[in-house]
């Protein structure tokens, strides 16, 4: 491995990423690995490149293969991007002609299969990103036909061993979050208090959140924030619209965050120019304080599944169990993916929490006269708790009175 | 079908699109598509989500038949959001629901084999997106259990007829996308104004063209390259770098490429910032990448192949005795709207024929040690008698 001049983080971060890798594919029993997402390779090696937005485009896939063995597979193209970015050595970057390019789909096979070749990988178990929460980033047609040319191959599911190590933040990427959460919601801070009554839209304040967020240092949005004005839009992951906020008893929901070195932070808050009613208020406590008695709960350790029903039994004991969006389904893991393992689901109830692990928990009322009412926050957990990543505004935020 | 909220465009025209679409699978000799692609259910529906890039949840996913029967399956939670930006009526939404309190499917996959047998497509043949450019938004595991469910439906790849079905814009449509290009022409022009060579870096103008661009208007502002000098300009599509100062050297070339979008449409730019103005060195590459973008526009006009407009450009550089220039020979862009790369691909050989309305990204790029690769774009949408810009000449240099 190499210290490539756009490397994001030192070079021992992807050595002990790549050492995790190599031994999660040992555990799996298979004898190499392909991996396609933006996330992993990020993750990984560090390869970047702006040709992931294109659907077309496979601008790199990374192989691992049993004792050591890799190598990052992109274009002749794209090569030199992969040389300023990707830490595997010179002679691991393989390049070949029209790979992953718009308009040569049929030098996806062959590469791959000679690759595999050199890293001395002809038969036995080949892992990808199949099963829960993972997505291969190649068409069905080239998954089918890869397969097809590789007759000693079989695939096998290696999204889980995936997770078990991106699941676990190092240091690094924790500093990088807190900087990365600590924006989400100093952002939200900023677009409030530009906040016109009578004036501004959904699609302006979401439009200020990001100018706000790119002052502050954030380097893209992952996930365009949600901006929605007023009771009757508890419409959850809805685009903002051209609503104006036209009454100053109206909520406002915000939710996501910006992305920071590839990483996301996922947060929601509640504002508004008012007070809030006693109902407002009522409400929010309870998302409030449910974020007070689940997290309590939250030490290594602790499964999965027991902090589901902890959440579920809360709204059932506040009678609201029948307007809770979240029932069984309270959080999700965020890092490079808003959407990552650990997923606070009862059907990962078995899975316990870890030092290291980073999720969001949202504990969600939507009620039919005042809205969508939650607090989102995002947590680490530590050695002997838990830690919120997002502290800032933990109440219904009133500009010029909070 | 119902006018919602925040629906884009009249139900009028969606009915239109839904209509189309179900001659063009019967005329495929299919009996029912499945769209999993935000590109397909937001066409047909209007469904406006920005969970699509995520693996856990299910915006929306529709079956639609040739007989014009269709259903969207979706999450529980995507059904508020489905009746306040789509012109779905509520009985068109199949959903799941994990806590079991409302009698349905408790996962997708439940959910998709309950809708593909109460709308009757359990035989025959279903079109899917298994190629060209489109993902399926489930995971590999669950499509062969899909497969599997079903032995008496033959999952075949209909991803040329997808393209098809979204290839032409609606008035509607186009304005949208000029709206779209409009914002990209801020941006780089905030760009222009902010760059300050020799003292910023390709991290820094990046910020300010992408923050430009969303106080412009746009839904989302692709993530960008910005590439300063000959040497970056090698390493196609890599990001803005914060070790990288922009020279302050005249000719130097600040490579800009991204894209505003609209209504959920994009349009990509690429800009060229040069320090100084063009010098009499880099000249004949200008030259020839635009030369290049004119003869491919030539050959843009309704009852053309796709493949027309490539081996325009590739004669073209041919006849200056530079054909060794050229990046990518036998390429000269792609439809645009969906993704900043659409079909159908302008890729020599192709015989997909263009109509009017589509609307199509224009490609040269070429090397040459004085700049190392300068790619040029312009964007234009097929006319009943060629073709026009979308909004404007874009392949000029953006001198500073």
């Amino acid at each position: 491995m190499r210290s490539a001049p756009t490397l994001e983080f030192p070079l021992d971060e992807y050595e002990a990423r790549m050492a995790g890798l190599f031994a999660k594919i040992e555990e799996a029993g298979c004898e190499a690995v392909l991996l396609t997402n933006e996330e992993n390779l990020r993750y990984f090696c560090d390869y970047r490149s702006a040709g992931w937005n294109s659907e077309f485009a496979y601008p790199a896939m990374l192989l691992a293969a049993r004792g050591g063995k890799a190598a990052l597979v992109t274009s002749t193209r794209q090569l030199p991007t992969a040389l300023a970015t990707c830490c595997l050595a010179e002679s691991e970057i393989l390049a070949f002609d029209g790979f992953g390019e718009p308009g040569s789909h049929e030098a996806f096979v062959p590469a791959i299969v000679s690759a595999l070749s050199r890293l001395g990988v002809t038969s036995g178990r080949l892992g990808t990103e199949t099963g829960l929460v993972a997505r291969m980033r190649i068409t069905y047609g080239d998954y089918t036909a890869l397969f097809e040319a590789l007759p000693g191959m079989q695939p096998m599911d290696f999204a889980k061993y995936i997770f078990d190590l991106r699941e676990i933040k190092s240091p690094r990427e924790i500093e990088v979050m807190r900087k990365c959460c600590g924006m989400s919601v100093d952002a939200f801070k900023a677009a409030m208090d530009k906040l016109e009554l009578g004036k501004t839209t959904e699609e302006e304040m979401y439009h200020e959140y990001v100018a706000a967020s790119f002052d502050m240092g954030a380097d893209d949005f992952e996930y365009q924030l949600i901006v929605e004005f007023g009771p009757d839009r508890p419409q959850p992951n809805c685009m903002p619209g051209a609503r104006v906020y036209e009454d100053p008893d109206w909520c406002v929901f915000a939710d996501s965050g910006p992305s920071y070195k590839g990483y996301v932070s996922d947060m929601i808050r509640i504002g508004k120019l008012n007070p809030p009613t006693k109902a407002q208020q009522d409400f929010y406590d309870i998302s409030l304080e449910c974020h007070k008695s689940c997290i309590a709960m939250v030490r290594p350790g602790a499964r999965i599944g027991d902090f589901c029903k902890a959440h579920d039994d809360f709204m059932r004991a506040h009678g609201v169990e029948d307007i809770c969006l979240t029932m069984n389904n309270s959080g999700h893991g965020v890092g490079l993916d808003v959407h990552e393992m650990p997923v606070i689901k009862s059907v990962f109830a078995d899975k316990e929490f870890k030092p290291g692990m980073v999720f969001a928990f949202e504990p969600t009322i939507i009620h039919p006269v005042e809205g969508q009412i939650v607090l989102e926050n995002n947590y680490l957990v530590t050695e002997d708790g838990c830690e919120n990543l997002t502290p800032q505004l933990q109440d219904i935020y009133v500009p010029r009175r909070s | 079908m119902r006018q919602s909220p925040m629906l884009e465009y009249p139900v009028s025209e969606f009915k239109d699109r839904m209509a189309g679409a179900a001659e063009k699978i019967k005329a495929a000799g299919l009996d029912c598509i499945m769209g999993s692609s935000k590109a397909m259910v937001c066409y047909l529906t209007g469904l406006r989500s920005v969970a699509w890039k995520s693996k856990l949840s299910t915006p929306g996913l529709i079956f639609l038949g040739a007989d014009g029967n269709f259903g969207v399956v979706g999450s529980f939670s995507a059904v508020d959001t489905a009746m306040y930006t789509t012109c779905l009526e509520k009985e068109d939404f199949y959903f799941f629901d994990a806590s079991g309190r409302y009698g349905v499917a408790l996962n997708y996959y439940d959910a998709l084999c309950y809708t593909l047998r109460h709308l009757g497509f359990t035989k025959g043949r279903i079109g899917c997106e298994l190629s060209g450019g489109f993902h399926l938004h489930m995971d590999i595991a669950m499509f062969n259990d899909l497969r599997r469910e079903f032995p008496g439906l033959e999952f075949v790849d209909s991803s040329e007829l997808f393209w098809d079905i979204l290839a032409v814009k609606s008035e509607a449509q186009l304005r949208n996308l000029r709206d779209a290009e409009e914002i990209n022409r801020r941006a780089a022009a905030r760009g222009l104004e902010a760059v300050r060579p020799g003292a910023m870096t390709e991290l820094e103008l990046y910020r300010e063209i992408a923050k430009a661009g969303y106080l412009a208007g746009s839904e989302h502002f692709t993530y960008m390259s910005v590439l300063a000098g000959a040497g970056r300009a090698l390493c196609a599509g890599c990001p803005a770098s914060d070790a990288v100062v922009i020279p302050d050297a005249p000719g130097t070339t600040i490579h800009v490429e991204g894209g505003a979008v609209r209504r959920e449409l994009n349009a990509p730019f690429t800009a060229n910032i040069v320090v100084g103005g063009v010098q009499p060195e880099q000249q004949p590459a200008w030259e020839l990448a635009s030369g290049m973008i004119e003869r491919a526009m030539s050959a843009v006009r309704p009852g053309a192949c796709a493949g027309d407009a490539a081996e325009a450009m590739d004669a073209f550089a041919a006849a200056q005795g530079k054909a060794g220039w050229v990046v990518q020979p036998g390429y000269a862009g792609s439809g645009i709207g969906w993704g900043r790369i659409d079909g159908p691909l302008l890729r020599a050989g192709s015989k997909f024929v263009l109509r009017p309305g589509m609307t199509l990204t224009l490609t040269a790029s070429v090397r040459h040690a004085s700049v190392g690769v300068l790619t040029l774009r312009q964007n234009v949408v097929v006319t009943d008698g060629g073709c026009c810009f979308l909004n404007g000449k874009t392949v000029e240099p953006l001198v500073v």
